[in-house]
């Protein structure tokens, strides 16, 4: 197996340009999303909304202002697939479509896939989509085609403020502890490194924020799907106890009873 | 381009992006760097993660607010009262670089009492004349000693015109202290510009104000420096040259100039925007910055001309040199000393030619066919309904463009045709529509932002029919040279002499479609002796006796041999790169880069060191090429009696003016000082003086071009347009992109809660926004990104709207400029669509009935 | 409001519609029918067996329509046995770890329970006299191995009935992973859905009036339990209870799904006479008309409002 190969998001240089997205776009073919779906949204500059099958990078744009303005900032996030050690959309899957790959990345392979749609409610993140042209689950591969010719992921070489820093793990977080610690010198308190072990094992796709993840949308502390799993099936098992003593109950009981019973209906009935 | 040119003597960015990492405090206004110049505010991160200040100034708080450590809000079009109450701070509070000023500036310079000042004048200078809305420009001059001239004869004709034309010194004071002298008729000039005016004017609170006067002042000097970035925020104004004049004077005044991290980064928009300027595609001058002949000056024989555009101090006494070898470049062989090398067969303008005067001329019926290759007046044109009335009466239109642009399709889908007012069939226009080649499909070089070269391969060839400008523009001159090959008429033989041949496409290239020969073309313009046809390293080689051919003389050394294009070179290291393209002139990365050193020739700090005159080897050396004389050591003497740069000493940097020093004092059409003038549409009467407006600026007298004038209660609100990163101009390469159409899918209006809640207008709401010029719809866009501002007791509320749309494409909408006003800048004729009143009401343009 | 709420406006719908939702259905009543009548041939009379074999007959067909629903749900259905068979290795293709892989197999597994069944039933109602068959089905439903045939045949129809319940659960819309009792409430309902087909069934014969009373009393616990769960359910999801308890899905699984599906039914149990002899075949159809749209409610009221629903 190769390295551990992931990116960083600093999110304290993303200018929100968007060229990561098109970049995206271009090289992995996605069309432009569905004609009644390319309108204006009014979500700040987004006009995209979400992650989708044919967005498989989208920006956030966070307007925070306050009524005097005395308080304000216009917050971007460059957001994709995180490709987890943990993932989700890997546990649920049925048919094994979703593999890790020698670069530890998650990669959807669409001949194995059969578009059953468990993945994209797998996903903590909303990163996954079924698209209505292929039928299979899309997502962000970190260009595994690029990787396998030693190229970078094109989001990552299109980024004109190396926000997104593409490269080994560790020394991506290497690279993101200096970061945190030279924008927590300039006063940025909040910051912060989204992605290490603890969530989900750690993200091959991190990220800097400059706030709570909840601001930007990010879930504080994703699980795995399998965290309800087993809770639910001792209930289930509960729930099998249970009704299958009352149907026992409901045949077992005895007969005179039953006699007694249907006798007065029927002189109810008369 | 005059606004910096009148400084510093270029046009061009003093410096490049790259160099602002090492600023120490970036000072953004009239320029969404962030947005439309993704690619170089890499750099002003770089600079910020060092701890420099970034401070972004303007009416909207845009991504590069977002970026930046500070967002000062203003009103739009009051640039020069905050920049001018800066000049006014660093002035009053002794904060500016002393020993620069005195030996780098014009300040001590001693100016005729025929000058008077606004101050005197009520807001306007000496010299105007009220009918021709112009100035008499030689009242502004200097005291100047009696005039020297060399004893030995001139050899060249350029010593010729020099000593013909030759002026004397300036006087001046030193100590700063005559009345007539710059810096106190400065002083004087600046001196209502005020922290209080700012805050009546402009809107910006004086805290705000100060905190920007004060990280300027901390970040500039000896061991600091601060840099200026700007672009269309400024330019597109009646008084845009002068917004650029005043940071200029304001960044001289700091020390700022020539110096690492220092200067005023003019941001050009399009990859190649410095380079169509610099060739050019403007309709007032040729390659190099050379003056386009005009009947209105003495141009009449080609000796006549260069009397009147060369100067015979500092480095334009070389212009003689530069003219004949373009018109050698040009003509050939059959340009000689005998013939003035063709001088004659030039077009000679006879008015002003820009482009709203060629639409009034085509409106009038005087301009009956138009090439329009890579624009879009149907919808980038102010007052684009005018545009495409214009654009109606021509007999014929060649439209080139990589898709159908509004332009191209005007006659059936502009709104006037949708709505029945203009029947198609009345439209006698025959339009020629060729589809062009997009840059992958092409070799050829781009001029950057930073006056940069860069050399790109053809990737693919074009689809199709399309072909690249280039390709088109030469096989139409090989048909016109062919049409003309026996003309016997004397007006035809610039056609018949012009060099064509040397163009022709290698049929070998290894393409399916031809491309003329790029690199003779490269050739051409580098420059080449015109007798072994040898390429020239250096302007330094050209000459005025036609032995020498080049295209543009401040690209000589893109190409010093055969063999050697430095536009392609892609050598980079970790600060200036001179191993990575070419910038002009001479491949300096940093302009008049002689002042990052003091008058010794040491850098003025450690820190900020750049260029210095090493005493060993008695050169200039540093980080960059020195842009400078090289072995003219920093003591020295300036020759009183010398031509060229004999005239300056070893310590006057800015070689280019006559007098090597910064004009901080200097003449334009509208003043030798920056002034603030109110936009031609404003809410507001000026404050600072009885005239309101741009005495000089030129308004256009035609159809339902309308001023709003001064705080029109039917347009209450003060409107600026800007771009967008999704998209590009009126959006011809970016609105027929599927990928970019949706990201940015409808033309929107920013608006603030404070205005929409009075209009009970919400996000997603359509809305109307209309002028005299016309109306827009658009879609809401409800922030607190924009704010009312207060302008002593008035509020005044500002909105904003992106200029791409139109009425073709994928991302279809309004054009902005349906609502734009025809006005020009008297220096260069531009628009000012950055500051306009309008009315917004809730509902779409049809709903009204 | 933050437009990109974590909650409410980041995750995705997986876009499970009309056909997720018929096969919930179907496989909550093979399941519910196949319990019932197993329990009843465990432990009832031969006259009674008699009544309930007939619930064998909707095992089969209604898996192999389930199975149909699923594979139609599919965006790739012409791959339906990657389910059961990894190509890429060659290996058969079966994973803990998701519900989903493990119910393809439960529904293979009940599948052939049920035919067992089918057949069983088949051949008490002589439609089926094949010796050899017969012998079979007699030897799996009455002889030495009915026990080990009917209760594992009621372990796979439990877990058939519950795991689309924790499918629904091991995953991330709030209103589907905030309560581990979505299976139990999919059982439940199953449950007395497959009961009321069987009383639908059941002809009126005095033989088989004792299966009948037992049947409906057994009904009327499962609709009884069904309401406690329900309530509980809807509870345990806290803050998510508008994804089912409000608006129209709301709407429904009150006035519907809990008002006429149950309480409707439970006083029609308790007044067996209130619409004269139709009483039972009304209220058995409002039992399965409830299960319906119980999986209705429960399936489409998380995923509205969700990006891709």
């Amino acid at each position: 197996m190769a390295e551990r190969v992931g990116m960083l998001i600093d999110t304290s240089t993303c200018i929100g340009c968007k060229a990561c997205g098109v970049a995206c776009k271009e090289w992995n073919e996605l069309p432009m999303a569905p004609e009644d779906k390319v309108e204006f949204k009014g979500l700040s500059y987004d006009n995209q909304g979400h992650l989708s099958d044919t967005n498989w990078r989208h920006v956030k744009f966070i307007e925070q202002f306050n009524e005097d303005r005395s308080d304000s900032r216009w917050l971007f996030l460059s957001d994709s697939c995180k490709h987890c050690q943990q993932a989700g959309c890997m546990e649920v899957c049925p048919t094994n479509a979703i593999i890790r790959t020698e670069f530890d990345t998650v990669f959807i392979d669409h001949d194995t896939c059969i578009g059953c749609r468990y993945c994209v409610t797998g996903c903590p993140f909303g990163v996954i989509q079924v698209s209505d042209i292929k039928g299979t689950a899309q997502k962000c591969t970190l260009c595994y085609d690029r990787l396998q010719v030693g190229e970078q992921p094109a989001c990552a070489q299109a980024c004109p403020t190396d926000c997104i820093e593409f490269g080994e793990v560790d020394s991506l977080m290497k690279l993101a502890e200096g970061r945190e610690k030279l924008l927590k010198s300039q006063g940025y308190d909040n910051v912060r490194i989204y992605g290490k072990s603890d969530i989900l094992g750690g993200l091959n796709v991190f990220y800097l924020l400059l706030d709570k993840p909840d601001v930007y949308g990010l879930p504080e502390n994703p699980q795995l799907p399998q965290k309800n799993m087993m809770k639910s099936y001792t209930f289930s098992i509960a729930g099998m106890v249970a009704t299958g003593v009352l149907a026992l109950l409901a045949f077992r009981s005895r007969r005179m009873s039953h006699k007694a019973d249907a006798d007065q209906d029927q002189d109810k009935a008369v | 381009m005059p606004g910096l040119g009148t400084s510093f003597g270029r046009g061009g960015a003093t410096q490049t992006p790259r160099d602002m990492a090492e600023s120490d405090c970036i000072v953004i206004m009239g320029s969404n760097f962030a947005e439309n110049h993704p690619v170089g505010f890499r750099w002003v991160l770089r600079a910020r993660d060092k701890g420099a200040r970034v401070i972004h100034i303007d009416p909207r708080f845009t991504r590069t607010s977002a970026m930046a450590t500070d967002y000062v809000p203003m009103r739009s079009g009051t640039d020069i009262v905050f920049l001018g109450a800066l000049i006014h701070y660093v002035l009053t509070n002794e904060k500016y670089f002393k020993e620069y000023v005195v030996n780098y500036t014009n300040a001590p310079f001693i100016v005729k009492d025929t000058f008077k000042d606004t101050e005197d004048l009520e807001g306007l200078f000496s010299g105007f004349d009220a009918n021709k809305k112009s100035y008499d420009q030689s009242l502004w001059d200097f005291e100047r000693e009696e005039v020297k001239l060399p004893d030995a004869e001139p050899k060249t004709l350029s010593d010729k015109i020099a000593y013909a034309t030759k002026k004397g010194r300036p006087k001046t004071d030193p100590t700063l202290q005559h009345p007539r002298s710059v810096f106190q008729i400065l002083k004087r000039h600046f001196s209502r510009y005020t922290p209080e005016m700012v805050e009546e004017v402009c809107g910006t609170p004086k805290d705000k104000f100060l905190m920007v006067a004060d990280a300027l002042a901390k970040n500039s000097g000896r061991e600091r420096t601060s840099s200026f970035a700007y672009a269309m925020g400024w330019t597109q104004h009646t008084v845009g040259v002068q917004m650029i004049r005043t940071a200029g004077i304001l960044q001289s005044l700091l020390g700022n100039m020539g110096r690492p991290g220092g200067g005023i980064m003019a941001l050009r928009g399009h990859a190649n925007v410095q380079g169509a300027t610099d060739l050019p595609t403007l309709w007032d001058t040729l390659p190099g910055y050379l003056q386009m002949p005009i009947i209105l000056r003495k141009h009449d024989t080609l000796t006549d001309y260069l009397k009147t555009e060369s100067k015979p101090t500092g480095w334009w006494v070389n212009t003689p040199k530069y003219m004949i070898s373009l018109l050698k470049a040009w003509y050939g062989d059959a340009a000689t000393d005998k013939n003035d090398f063709g001088y004659d067969y030039l077009p000679k303008r006879i008015k002003n030619h820009s482009h709203y005067n060629m639409f009034k001329d085509m409106y009038e019926g005087k301009v009956k066919g138009f090439f329009c290759m890579g624009q879009n007046p149907a919808a980038g044109g102010q007052n684009a309904t005018f545009h495409r009335k214009a654009m109606a009466k021509l007999d014929w239109m060649v439209v080139r463009d990589p898709f159908q642009t509004e332009t191209a399709t005007f006659w059936k889908e502009a709104p006037e045709v949708v709505s029945g007012e203009v029947k198609p069939e009345d439209i006698k226009t025959e339009i020629f529509f060729f589809p062009s080649a997009v840059f992958a499909e092409t070799d050829g070089s781009f001029t950057n932002t930073n006056r940069m070269l860069q050399w790109k391969e053809k990737a693919a060839d074009p689809p199709g029919e399309c072909r690249s400008d280039t390709h088109f523009t030469y096989e139409l001159g090989v048909l016109l040279k062919k049409l003309y090959k026996d003309s016997t008429l004397d007006r035809d033989w610039p056609i018949k002499n012009l060099t064509w041949e040397h163009y022709a496409p290698n049929p070998n290239d290894g393409w399916k479609v031809h491309e003329p020969n790029s690199h003779a073309i490269l050739k051409e313009i580098n420059g080449y002796t015109v007798k072994d046809k040898k390429n020239l390293a250096s302007f330094l080689e050209l000459k005025d006796d036609g032995s020498t051919a080049a295209g543009a003389w401040i690209y000589t050394g893109v190409m010093p041999d055969e063999h050697t294009n430095k536009a392609a070179a892609r050598k980079g290291d970790d600060y200036l790169s001179l191993g990575w393209g070419f910038c002009w002139p001479a491949n300096r990365h940093i302009m008049y880069n002689r002042a990052s050193a003091d008058l010794q020739g040491r850098p003025w700090s450690e820190r900020k060191k750049l260029v210095w005159w090493d005493e060993t080897q008695k050169k200039w050396v540093g980080k960059d090429v020195p842009d400078f004389a090289a072995a003219k050591a920093p003591t020295a003497k300036a020759k009183d009696e010398g031509i060229g740069l004999d005239f300056h000493s070893g310590s006057d940097p800015f070689i280019m003016h006559p007098d090597g020093r910064v004009q901080i004092f200097g003449a334009l059409a509208d003043g030798p000082l920056p002034t603030h003038y109110e936009p031609v549409d404003t809410p507001i009467k000026n404050m600072l003086y009885k005239q309101q407006h741009n005495p000089a600026a030129i308004y256009f007298n035609i159809d339902k071009n309308k001023i709003h004038g001064i705080g029109n209660d039917k347009y209450p609100y003060v409107m600026t347009t800007y771009r967008l990163t999704e998209h590009h101009l009126s959006g011809p390469m970016t609105r027929w992109l599927p990928w970019l159409a949706e990201l940015q899918p409808e033309l929107f209006l920013e608006i603030s809660p404070e205005l929409a809640g009075e209009l009970k207008i919400k996000t997603g709401d359509w809305v109307t926004v209309e002028t005299e010029r016309g109306k827009a719809e658009a879609r809401a866009l409800v922030t607190r990104r924009l704010q009312p501002l207060k302008h002593g007791g008035k509020i005044i509320h500002e909105v904003g709207m992106p200029i791409h749309w139109g009425y073709a494409g994928i991302a279809k909408g309004s054009s902005i400029n349906e609502l734009t006003l025809m006005v020009g800048d008297p220096n260069v004729t531009i628009h000012e669509s950055k500051a306009f009143t309008v009315n917004v009401r809730k509902g779409r343009i049809r709903q009204e009935v | 409001m933050n437009p990109y709420d974590y909650f409410t406006h980041q995750l995705n719908s997986p876009s499970w519609h009309w056909e997720i939702i018929w096969y919930f259905f179907v496989a909550g009543i093979a399941a519910g029918s196949y319990i019932t009548a197993s329990i009843a041939q465990l432990t009832g009379s031969k006259a009674e067996t008699g009544g309930s074999v007939r619930g064998y007959l909707l095992g089969l067909p209604l898996v192999m329509i389930g199975g149909f629903l699923l594979i139609i749900d599919l965006d790739r259905p012409e791959r339906f046995l990657h389910m059961l068979w990894y190509f890429p290795q060659n290996i058969p293709m079966f994973k803990a770890s998701t519900p989903m892989s493990l119910g393809g197999w439960a529904l293979g597994v009940f599948g052939m329970f049920a035919a067992f069944s089918f057949l069983y039933a088949l051949v008490r109602m002589e439609k089926v006299t094949t010796p050899v068959l017969v012998k079979f089905a007699n030897a799996l439903h009455e002889g030495p191995f009915a026990k080990v045939n009917l209760i594992l045949g009621m372990l796979a129809a439990f877990y058939l009935a519950t795991y689309t319940g924790v499918l629904a659960n091991t995953s991330h819309l709030p209103g589907w992973a905030a309560s581990p009792l979505i299976p139990v409430l999919f059982l439940v309902s199953g449950m007395s859905a497959g009961m009321a087909v069987m009383v639908l069934m059941t002809p009126k014969k005095n033989e088989l009036e004792e299966y009948m009373h037992k049947l409906e009393r057994a009904d009327t616990y499962m609709i009884l339990f069904e309401l406690v769960v329900l309530v509980t359910f809807v509870a345990s999801l806290g803050r998510w209870w508008y994804t089912v308890g409000s608006g129209l899905y709301g709407t429904l699984l009150w006035v519907v799904v809990v008002g006429l599906g149950l309480l409707v039914p439970l006083a029609m149990k308790w007044k067996p006479n209130l619409l004269g002899q139709r009483t039972a075949v009304v209220s058995s159809i409002l039992v399965i008309i409830g299960g319906y749209f119980l999986r209705y409610v429960v399936i489409l009221g998380p995923q509205s409002g969700y990006n891709g629903f």
